[in-house]
């Protein structure tokens, strides 16, 4: 695996470190390439009046988005030699069309499993209101200095 | 608020696994690049061949978060999904509740995905509530897991959901 110079190494983590949010404001440019990427055109993640229908003020966007929003963040984090392992949300609330979405959180844990060097994190997305969509759990394996190949 | 027992005609369904259902396409470079775009990412490992063949990360690798879109079903022509496969469980004879709402997903992530694999999932029911009344209307939490396979076999990941389908109360929610 290529470790790129100044990536992330586990042993350079601490528990209750940050990690760093990225935003995304959800334009309905946006809205369009998350319906497309998804391939989830069920209507309330883009038909304003299904989604009134449905009791919500505007189209609520796919959870994938989220997911994905979430990934970005921790490997944007990680650097790309970190792997996820598992990503698990719950939905608080729905994230909305023209909302503006920000994801990160902080480390929970550090620990080795079976020589890989894990670390879990507590994540959330909020909107521009401070309102949270979303809570997630996510663990990680990242590069460790003594089972880096560099070094 | 529980508004009664999971019937026994419901309680049977608890266990069952669908049948296999293969994605549409093989896993591209395009759908990646399309996924990248809409939140951003650059991650070298899902677009920069330079650099996974620098590497030897044995070539792209899809976004892991994208494991469920491999799945998704064409759009057009219709193809008729087995009604136990995914987390609505259609079939289920829960009554008047049209409305899905993800309360939960969560992935485990086994092998990397990467272009030309041929992903399939099956779904096994896990649990399913009572009718409660919650803070969107009146329904049935679903509880499934969903399996994906590539063509060697090799179980490369699961999604657990956890969906509640419901009608709304007589009172307008809140707006969430």
């Amino acid at each position: 695996m290529l470790v790129t110079n100044g990536a992330l190494h586990w042993e350079d983590v601490a528990q209750g470190a940050e990690i760093p949010s990225v935003s995304l404001e959800i334009t309905r440019n946006r809205l369009v390439m998350i319906v497309s990427a998804t391939r989830d055109i069920f209507p309330l993640h883009h038909d304003e009046e299904f989604a009134r229908a449905a009791g919500h003020r505007a189209p609520a966007v796919a959870t994938a988005f989220l997911q994905g929003l979430l990934g970005r963040c921790l490997t944007d984090w990680t650097g790309p030699e970190g792997r996820i392992r598992r990503l698990g949300l719950t939905l608080k609330a729905a994230t909305y069309a023209g909302d503006t979405v920000s994801a990160g959180g902080r480390v929970a844990r550090k620990y080795v499993d079976n020589n890989d060097h894990k670390v879990d994190c507590e994540l959330a997305v909020v909107t521009q209101d401070g309102t949270t969509t979303v809570t997630a759990e996510a663990t990680v394996v990242i590069p460790s200095r003594g089972w880096d190949p560099k070094h | 608020m529980t508004t009664g027992e999971l019937s026994p005609e419901l309680q049977a369904y608890v266990g069952r696994v669908s049948s296999f259902v293969e994605g549409p396409d093989e896993v591209n470079k395009a759908m990646i690049r399309h996924w990248c775009e809409m939140v951003e990412d650059a991650n070298p490992l899902y677009t920069d061949e330079a650099y996974v063949t620098a590497g030897d990360c044995g070539g792209i690798t899809s976004p892991p978060t994208m494991l469920s879109t491999w799945v998704y079903p064409q759009w057009w022509p219709p193809v008729a999904m087995p009604s136990d496969v995914g987390p609505a469980q259609l079939d289920l004879p829960l009554g008047d509740v049209p409305i899905p709402a993800v309360i939960s997903w969560t992935d485990e992530y086994l092998q990397p995905v990467r272009p030309g694999d041929r992903i399939r999932y099956n779904t096994r029911l896990d649990d399913v509530s009572p009718l409660k009344r919650t803070r969107l209307g009146i329904g049935h939490f679903i509880t499934t897991t969903n399996y994906y396979y590539n063509q060697r076999d090799e179980l490369v990941g699961t999604t657990r959901y956890v969906l509640l389908r419901y009608r709304l109360a007589e009172q307008e929610p809140t707006g969430q």
